[in-house]
C-alpha cells in the first residue's frame, strides 16, 4: 500500500544519487590529481625560497624521476648503474596488474596539467563526435616504446625528450625555478629550447583529449602492457541503453563501440564515464575480467519503456600484435638506434660542462635534459644550452659564467652531481677539475686597455689564477679551473675576461 | 680615581652581558649630555677599551660623546644600517662586522624609537649572501632581534630590489643603483670594518658606501673618484658612519711581482686587535684617522681618501682635527676626553689596551706630526693569528653545513621498494587466478541469465535495482 509509491519514489532518488556519487568520485581524482602536482613540484620550493629570501634552504633531488620505469629501462640499457633506481619503477609497474593505468589518470603530472588544459578546450565539449565516428588509439605509442627503448642503449636522449615524466620535469623546472632565479632576458629562448615537446603536448590536447597519452606516450605504452591484466575493471549492468554517452566522454578512447567493453590497455580509471552515464549503470570494482569481452545475446528488447540489452562477459582470446605490427616494431627500434647518431652529426662547438662531466660525447648520450642540475644551481651559472652544443646538445646544461660561476672550489658540494639522476655529472675531488680556461680580452680590459686598477676578477678568483703583473692582469692556466667567477664579476659590459670551454683553450 | 671606579663598574656590568645592558648606557648618555653641553659636540670620536670590553661598551663610549644614537635617530625615522657581511668568514677573523657590535647598535636604534629597522649590504662574492650572514653571525643576531633584511646576493637578485640615485656632485658617476630601501630610510648608518684592500690598500668608512649600491662591481671602472663620488651629498649619504677597529685585518707582505705595494693583499688569519671603534659623521677623518693609526699610512697616499677630502667631504689632516677638537678621543669608562688626545698619543697604542702592539704602531706615532712630509709605507705583517683554528677550514665547515644538503629519498626509493613490488606483482597475479577460478563457472552460466533476467523482470524497477547490487557482488 504504502510501498508502491515509496518504490516509485525510490527509483528516481537513487539514480540522481547514482549520478552524484560519480561527480564526487571526479572530484576526489581532481584532488588526487591535484595533491601529486603539488607533491612532485615540491623538490622545487626550497630553490624558490632560496633565491628570493637568500636564506640557506637544503636542496631536494626530483620525486618525481626515480618513479619512472622507463628511465629504469633506458639506464639499464644504458648501464648506469650507481644511479638507478629499481624498486621505485618496479612497484609502478607492478601495480599495473592491479589498477591498470590509474597512474595515468590519477598520478601522471603531465595528465594533469593536460587534464587542466583541456578544460579550457571548450569546443571540444561543443563539437563532441558521434561514438562511431571516433577513431581507435593507435599502435604508435608500442613504436615510441621501442625507439626509445633500444635507442637508449646508444643514447639516453631520445628518452629524455619524450618520456613524459622528464618532459614534465623539464617544463616545471624552466617555467618556475628559472622564472625566479631572473634577470634573464633570454628566458624565453631557453624555454623555447627545452619545452617544445611540452608546448607541443599542450597543443594536442587542444586538439583532441589525451592525444599524447592514448597515441604517443611511451611511458603509457610500457604501463599498457601490464594493464591488460588489470584486476581492477569497469563493468555495466543491464541498464546500459547503448546511449554512447560513456564512449563520448572517455578522454582514453577506452570504450569501444560496444559500451560495455573496455580496452584496458587504454583505461586509466577517470571516472568520466561514470559521471556521464544518465544511466548510473558503470561502476567500477576488482575482478578478474580484463580479459572478458561482452557477447551481445539476441536483439535488444524493450521492456517497461526502457532499452535493454542482454548478454554477457565471455573470455576473449589473447590480442597478439599482428606481423605488420612486428614489422613496425622492429623499424621503430632501428629508427632508434639510428636517431642518436644522427642527431651527433650536426656538428657544434664546444661549451662549458659542469665540472664532473663526463667527456662530451658521453655526456650529450647520457643527459636526458631534465634541468634537474640547472634548477639546482647555488650560483644560478647552468643554464640549459640553446644551438651552442648542436642539435643533440639542446637542452643540456652549460655554464654561463656571465650568470654566475662555479663554487665547487669554495664551497659547493657538486649539487648537479648530486641531483643528476643518470650519472652524466659525476663526483670530482673540490681540488682537481677544470671545466675551462680564462682568456683576458686586452683590448677591453680595464686594466690592460687604459691602466685602471679594477682588478675586480683578481679579487674573485678563489684559487690564485687571476693575477697583477705590472699593473695587468694575467691568467696561470695551471691554477685556473674555468669556473667563470672572473667574467661573473667584470664590469666591463659583455666583459674583458671570458673562460674557453677547454677544447677550444 | 673616577676612571677607575667607573671602570670596576663596567666590568661588573660586562660580566652580565654579551649584550647591552640598557640601564647603564642610559646612565652613560645622561652623564655626557652634560658634558656635551659644556663644549663643542665633535665630529669624530674615538673609543678605546680593552681586551674584557665588550663591543657594545665601547661603542656606547664613542657614541656618546656625539649625543648617543638619539642625536640622530629621532623617533618614528625609518634607519638603515649597513653592516659589512661580504665574506663568508667567521667573526674572529674581522671580515664582517662583529654580531655583537651589530646587536649593540640595533638596540641603540630601536631604544632611541626608530619605527624601522632595516639591515642591508650588497654581498657580490661566492659563496654568497646566505652563507655569509651564516658564518658572519650577522644572520642569527638580526633574526633574533627581528628586524628588516635586504641583502641582494651576487647580482641575482630582482631589479625592483634596486633604484636609482643621482649624485649631483659626483664626477665620474652622476647616477647609481642603490638598494631601494636605503633611500627609503631617513637615516643611514654605515657601519664598517677597517681592512686592507687589493686596489684601494685600505678600507674604511667611504668605500664601505659601495655596499649600497646594486652594482658594486661597476665602480671599479673608476673605483677610487667612485668611492669619492658615493660619498658626496645625495640621497645615499650616510648620517652615522661607525669604524669597527676591535680587530683589525693586517695586511701582510707584498706581491712582489705584483709591481710594489699596489696590490697589498690580506690574510683574514692576521687580526691585530685594536679595541677601538670611531664614530662620527666626517668620513674622510674616520678613514684618515684610521690610515694613520691602524696602518700607520699617510691618508694623502690613499686616492680614494685624498680625492674625497679635495671634494670637501671631510678633514684629511688627523693632527688639526685633534687640536681643534673635530676629533675626540676617549677611553671607555672615562667620560671626558682623555689627556692623551694629541696626535701624538692619540695614534699610540697604549700598552695597557693592547699588549701586542706592534712596532708600527710607534711608527705611525712618530710619522704622525710629519705626515705629509714624509709617507710612511705600507708596514708588513707582525700580528699573530688569533686563533690556532684555520680560518679556511672554519669558514667552509660551516658554509656546507648551509648549502650543502641534498635531500636525497632514492635510496628508499630503489631499496625497500623492491620486495614492495615483488609482493604487489605477486598479489596481482595470484587475485587474478584466484578470482579468475571463483567466478568463471558462475559466471558463465549466471551472467547471461541474469542479463536476461533482470531485463526480463525490468519491469519492476526495484527488482533491477537489487540485480544490480547483486551483479557487484558476483564481479568483486
Amino acid at each position: 500500500m504504502a510501498k508502491a509509491p515509496g518504490m516509485a519514489m525510490a527509483a528516481e532518488p537513487r539514480r540522481t544519487a547514482r549520478a552524484r556519487f560519480g561527480l564526487t568520485d571526479k572530484l576526489a581524482r581532481k584532488l588526487v590529481q591535484l595533491g601529486f602536482l603539488g607533491l612532485f613540484l615540491y623538490p622545487i620550493v626550497p630553490v624558490v625560497y632560496r633565491r628570493l629570501t637568500f636564506k640557506p634552504a637544503p636542496t631536494l633531488t626530483s620525486w618525481l624521476l626515480p618513479w619512472d620505469p622507463l628511465l629504469l629501462l633506458g639506464q639499464v640499457a644504458h648501464r648506469n648503474w650507481p644511479t638507478v633506481v629499481v624498486g621505485a619503477p618496479l612497484l609502478l609497474l607492478a601495480l599495473t596488474l592491479l589498477m591498470g593505468r590509474s597512474f595515468c589518470g590519477w598520478v601522471c603530472p603531465l595528465g594533469t596539467v593536460l587534464d587542466l588544459v583541456r578544460s579550457l578546450a571548450f569546443w571540444q565539449r561543443r563539437w563532441a563526435r558521434p561514438v562511431r565516428r571516433l577513431r581507435r588509439n593507435s599502435w604508435a605509442r608500442y613504436y615510441v616504446l621501442v625507439a626509445v627503448a633500444v635507442g637508449a642503449a646508444v643514447s639516453l636522449q631520445v628518452l629524455g625528450v619524450l618520456d613524459p615524466l622528464v618532459v614534465f620535469q623539464r617544463a616545471a623546472t624552466t617555467l618556475m625555478a628559472d622564472f625566479f632565479s631572473l634577470r634573464q632576458p633570454e628566458l624565453r629562448i631557453y624555454l623555447a629550447a627545452v619545452s617544445f615537446v611540452f608546448v607541443a603536448m599542450l597543443a594536442l590536447e587542444l586538439w583532441q583529449p589525451r592525444f599524447w597519452c592514448r597515441n604517443l606516450c611511451p611511458l603509457g605504452a610500457l604501463l599498457s602492457l601490464g594493464s591488460r591484466y588489470s584486476l581492477l575493471n569497469r563493468r555495466v549492468d543491464e541498464r546500459c541503453d547503448g546511449c554512447g554517452e560513456c564512449a563520448r566522454a572517455c578522454p582514453m578512447r577506452a570504450i569501444p563501440r560496444e559500451a560495455h567493453d573496455t580496452d584496458y590497455s587504454d583505461c586509466s580509471f577517470c571516472l568520466d564515464c561514470a559521471a556521464a552515464c544518465p544511466k548510473g549503470a558503470i561502476s567500477f570494482g576488482f575482478g578478474a575480467l580484463a580479459g572478458r569481452r561482452w557477447q551481445r545475446l539476441g536483439h535488444s528488447l524493450k521492456a517497461a519503456g526502457k532499452r535493454v540489452i542482454p548478454g554477457r562477459y565471455v573470455s576473449a582470446p589473447a590480442v597478439w600484435p599482428s606481423r605488420r605490427q612486428v614489422a613496425g616494431g622492429i623499424a621503430a627500434g632501428v629508427t632508434g638506434l639510428a636517431l642518436a647518431p644522427l642527431l651527433d652529426l650536426a656538428g657544434h662547438e664546444a661549451v662549458i660542462r659542469p665540472p664532473g662531466a663526463l667527456s662530451e660525447r658521453e655526456f650529450v648520450r647520457a643527459c636526458i635534459i631534465c634541468q634537474e642540475c640547472v634548477r639546482a644551481c647555488p650560483t644560478g651559472g647552468l643554464k640549459p644550452t640553446l644551438f651552442g652544443a648542436g642539435l643533440a646538445g639542446i637542452g643540456t646544461p652549460q655554464l654561463v659564467p656571465r650568470q654566475g660561476g662555479c663554487s665547487l672550489s669554495s664551497n659547493c658540494p657538486q649539487i648537479c652531481a648530486q641531483v643528476c639522476p643518470v650519472g652524466a655529472i659525476r663526483p670530482v675531488s673540490p681540488s682537481g677539475w677544470k671545466i675551462g680556461l680564462a682568456e683576458v680580452n686586452h683590448h677591453l680590459c680595464l686594466a690592460w686597455d687604459q691602466g685602471v686598477k679594477c682588478l675586480v676578477c683578481v679579487e674573485a678568483c678563489v684559487v690564485g689564477a687571476a693575477q697583477v703583473y705590472h699593473g695587468r692582469v694575467t691568467i696561470d692556466p695551471n691554477k685556473c679551473t674555468g669556473c667563470g667567477r672572473c667574467e661573473g664579476a667584470c664590469p666591463v659590459a659583455g666583459s674583458a675576461i671570458h673562460v674557453k670551454p677547454l677544447a677550444h683553450a | 680615581m673616577p676612571g677607575l671606579s667607573r671602570r670596576k663598574f663596567l666590568l661588573g656590568a660586562a660580566g652580565a652581558a654579551a649584550s647591552l645592558d640598557l640601564s647603564q648606557h642610559g646612565g652613560q648618555r645622561a652623564h655626557v649630555a652634560g658634558l656635551v653641553r659644556a663644549e663643542a659636540r665633535p665630529a669624530v670620536v674615538v673609543a678605546r677599551g680593552k681586551d674584557e670590553h665588550s663591543p657594545a661598551q665601547i661603542l656606547e663610549a664613542a657614541l656618546g660623546p656625539l649625543g648617543g644614537v638619539a642625536a640622530f635617530v629621532k623617533p618614528g625615522q625609518v634607519v638603515a644600517i649597513k653592516p659589512n657581511a661580504t665574506w663568508a668568514y667567521p667573526p674572529h677573523t674581522a671580515s664582517s662586522t662583529d654580531p655583537d657590535l651589530l646587536r649593540a647598535l640595533i638596540l641603540m636604534v630601536r631604544e632611541a624609537g626608530a619605527k624601522r629597522i632595516i639591515l642591508m649590504d650588497h654581498c657580490t662574492l661566492d659563496p654568497g649572501t646566505a652563507e655569509c650572514l651564516a658564518t658572519s653571525g650577522l644572520g642569527p643576531v638580526m633574526d633574533e632581534l627581528k628586524v628588516e633584511q635586504v641583502f641582494p646576493d651576487r647580482y641575482l637578485s630582482p631589479e625592483d630590489l634596486f633604484t636609482t640615485v643621482k649624485l649631483p656632485k659626483g664626477v665620474a658617476f652622476q647616477e647609481l643603483g642603490v638598494i631601494k630601501a636605503a633611500l627609503e630610510a631617513d637615516v643611514r648608518i654605515n657601519l664598517a670594518v677597517a681592512k686592507s684592500h687589493l686596489v684601494t690598500k685600505l678600507t674604511m668608512c667611504l668605500k664601505h658606501m659601495m655596499g649600497f649600491l646594486q652594482y658594486p662591481g661597476a665602480l671599479h671602472a673608476q673605483l677610487e673618484q667612485g668611492i669619492a663620488d658615493i660619498n658626496t651629498e645625495s640621497a645615499m649619504q650616510a648620517q652615522l658612519h661607525i669604524l669597527e677597529a676591535i680587530r683589525v685585518r693586517m695586511p701582510v707582505g707584498t706581491r712582489t711581482q705584483a709591481g710594489g705595494d699596489e696590490t697589498e693583499i690580506t690574510d683574514p688569519q692576521r687580526v691585530k686587535r685594536f679595541n677601538e671603534i670611531v664614530a662620527g659623521t666626517d668620513p674622510v677623518l674616520i678613514d684618515a684617522y684610521g690610515c694613520v693609526n691602524y696602518y700607520g699610512v699617510d691618508p694623502q697616499e690613499l686616492a680614494h681618501v685624498s680625492l674625497a677630502y679635495e671634494a670637501g667631504l671631510g678633514e684629511i689632516d688627523v693632527q688639526k682635527a685633534s687640536e681643534s677638537g673635530r676629533l675626540q678621543y676617549y677611553i671607555v669608562g672615562q667620560a671626558t676626553p682623555t689627556p692623551t688626545a694629541t696626535p701624538t698619543s692619540t695614534s699610540t697604542p697604549t700598552p695597557a689596551a693592547s699588549p701586542s702592539a706592534t712596532p708600527t704602531g710607534t711608527q705611525a706615532v712618530t710619522a704622525t706630526p710629519t705626515v705629509t712630509a714624509t709617507p710612511t709605507p705600507l708596514p708588513t705583517a707582525t700580528a699573530e693569528p688569533p686563533t690556532s683554528v684555520p680560518v679556511a677550514t672554519v669558514a667552509v665547515a660551516a658554509n656546507r653545513k648551509g648549502e650543502g644538503e641534498v635531500l636525497n629519498p632514492n635510496g628508499i626509493l630503489n631499496g625497500a621498494l623492491i620486495p614492495a613490488a615483488a609482493v604487489v606483482a605477486g598479489l596481482g597475479i595470484v587475485l587474478r587466478h584466484q578470482l579468475g577460478r571463483q567466478d568463471r563457472p558462475q559466471n558463465d552460466d549466471d551472467g547471461p541469465s541474469r542479463g536476461t533476467g533482470a531485463g526480463g523482470n525490468a519491469g519492476d524497477s526495484s527488482q533491477g535495482d537489487d540485480g544490480e547490487s547483486a551483479g557487484h557482488g558476483d564481479g568483486r
